[in-house]
């Protein structure tokens, strides 16, 4: 379609003499910028979907990360549960050093406690800087309480919502119900600060992203976060389902991560395309003047080509009296030489007096020189 | 039957040149238009997974072929405003859609489409397209009468240009697997031969 657009448009804007139509310039640089253009624009927005797809698969790693470390920890607090409920209740020393390995394994983990059956605390690991929750009763907590009855009823670890922490700070508290021969026997649960578990888990894990975590609208961790994406495309939203909770993390390439992820190919693009129709468009134009020019020049000659053929001119040696001055031609024929001159050349003689002759034939006549001729005499623009 | 009046008997390959792309733009609306009522989408969609020509731009390939086959064989006055008139409506009018997020009916106005890969309206033509045939379907109205203004070359040619830019565009989005250089933005992308067919 546009090539016979094209066609037709040629057709039209040319003039007589000329091959190509003087307007060619302009098209011809005007589909030039477009194409760049739109490349360009194609350019950003393949790298804008290649900068989504890395943060879609950082945002994958991440919450699976989450998930598995977090899911670690629930494992070994239900395999502290399963020795109970298959052993009984142990002694509470036994209990506290089985504990404190668990809280030297998993550092995140900021208590290990066993609340009874009237949901009150009784023992603690680590007991130092945690005092004050020994023999709380959780009944008071609404939240807290709410996860310990549900992971009652439901026979399954449960994850609170987050909750601040009694030693100041926002977090979430696991319960694992303990059941020893199908009668209940209380809980374990295990206390854990969310921006430090989550920092420990997620160190290390793409480190160009930013992260931020929420639960019902709460920011509970955030990572290199001041800074929001650049495109909203760039914004990648995930889910993390964890026993009775759920996390969304939204993550975003940080500003240094999305300059390392930018490539300038889109820029150059657009700037070679103008650089690339600014010359095109130059070319052709000066191509088509010199062209014109030629073709000017090409005129030229031939007219001036023609124009020697029919001039006449004199060549060689020209016999002529010394005295009549007459001149023979190639027949050796005594010609006067106004009429030899006639003869061989386009140019006609008229006839008058040199200031010499015309003074002699005044003097002749009888007459007086006039001034006008004397002046010339004197003038001496004669042979 | 003579010549037409603008025929130059020293450019005769421009006219040809007018003459066979018309013929292969008509050609290539007539068999997409046949692959939408047999059900052939090798014909619509040329692969499977890749957008479809859509019936109305089928309609505008056939539709802007005639018109060219109208300006080689002289009959301007009355053929090319109808066929390009035609032709820039329905492209202004998708454009409109577009812009204004509006649904005028026209997409699905000839035939129900039912292939809706890379389509962001179903049956409706991508902004690729409709804005190539405002531009083809304007210039053809321009090229109404034997004569016309002296910058009518100009425009005519720079309609031309960016047409074939675009399309230009569009094949090497294929070759290259740029999307965004055959579908701008979210919405409905250019087929592979709808962009051979702009070209």
């Amino acid at each position: 379609m546009g090539l016979g657009l094209f066609f037709i448009a040629w057709k039209l804007g040319l003039r007589p003499g000329e091959r190509t139509p003087r307007w060619l310039p302009v098209p011809l640089a005007l589909a030039v910028v477009l194409a760049s253009v739109v490349l360009a624009f194609a350019f950003d927005a393949k790298q804008d979907q290649e900068i989504a797809q890395t943060v879609r698969a950082a945002s994958n790693t991440a919450t699976s990360l989450v998930s598995v470390r977090l899911d670690a920890r629930i494992r070994s607090l239900v395999r502290m549960e399963r020795r109970w409920a298959f052993s009984g209740r142990p002694a509470q020393a036994v209990w506290q050093d089985d504990a404190a390995s668990y809280c030297h394994d998993f550092p995140d983990l900021q208590a290990i406690e066993w609340i009874d059956g009237s949901h009150i605390i009784r023992w603690i690991v680590p007991l130092a800087g945690n005092e004050a929750k020994l023999n709380r009763n959780l009944t008071l907590e609404v939240s807290r309480k709410a996860a310990i009855e549900r992971a009652e009823r439901e026979h399954q670890p449960v994850i609170t919502p987050m909750v601040t922490l009694f030693r100041g700070g926002s977090g979430f508290i696991v319960y694992v119900p303990i059941f020893v021969k199908g009668q209940p026997d209380g809980f374990i649960a295990a206390t854990v600060n969310a921006q430090a578990c989550l920092s420990r888990f997620l160190d290390g894990v793409a480190p160009g992203e930013a992260i931020s975590l929420s639960e019902h609208g709460r920011v509970v961790f955030t990572r290199d976060a001041a800074t929001p994406a650049r495109n909203p495309d760039w914004l990648v939203d995930a889910k993390i389902p964890i026993h009775g909770t759920t996390w969304n993390v939204r993550m975003w390439p940080t500003p240094k991560f999305q300059k390392q992820l930018s490539s300038p190919l889109a820029a150059v693009v657009l700037c070679v395309g103008a650089l690339g129709a600014l010359l095109l468009g130059g070319v052709c134009f000066l191509a088509q003047r010199s062209s014109r020019h030629a073709s000017e020049t090409m005129l030229a000659n031939a007219a001036l080509k023609s124009a020697l053929e029919h001039v006449k001119t004199l060549e060689g040696l020209l016999p002529i009296c010394s005295c009549c001055k007459r001149v023979r031609d190639d027949t050796g024929y005594w010609n006067k030489i106004e009429t030899y001159i006639h003869t061989h050349t386009n140019a006609s003689l008229s006839h008058g007096y040199c200031p010499e002759c015309a003074a002699k034939t005044f003097e002749d006549f009888g007459f007086d020189v006039p001034e006008e001729v004397q002046a010339q005499l004197k003038a001496k623009n004669f042979e | 039957m003579h010549a037409p009046s603008h025929f130059h008997p020293r450019r005769p390959r421009l006219i040809a040149g007018a003459a066979i792309s018309g013929a292969f733009c008509a050609l290539l609306g007539l068999l997409a238009l046949f692959g939408w009522y047999c059900h052939i989408p090798q014909l619509v969609q040329v692969q499977p997974g890749m957008a479809p020509m859509q019936y109305n731009s089928a309609l505008c390939f056939v539709l802007m072929g005639l018109a060219l086959e109208a300006w080689t064989c002289g009959r301007t006055r009355r053929a090319l405003p109808v066929l390009g008139g035609i032709v820039a409506l329905m492209g202004a009018l998708t454009l409109g859609e577009y812009l204004f997020r509006a649904r005028l009916g026209i997409d699905q106005l000839f035939f129900r489409c039912y292939i809706a890969t890379g389509s962001s309206v179903m049956g409706r033509m991508s902004p690729v397209a409709a804005f190539s045939f405002l531009l083809g379907g304007s210039a053809m109205v321009l090229l109404t009468g034997a004569t016309g203004p002296r910058w009518r070359a100009l425009a005519v040619g720079s309609a031309a240009s960016v047409t074939i830019s675009i399309s230009l565009v569009a094949i090497a989005g294929y070759g290259f697997d740029l999307p965004g250089a055959y579908g701008w933005g979210q919405f409905t992308r250019l087929a592979a031969h709808s962009a051979a067919g702009l070209g």
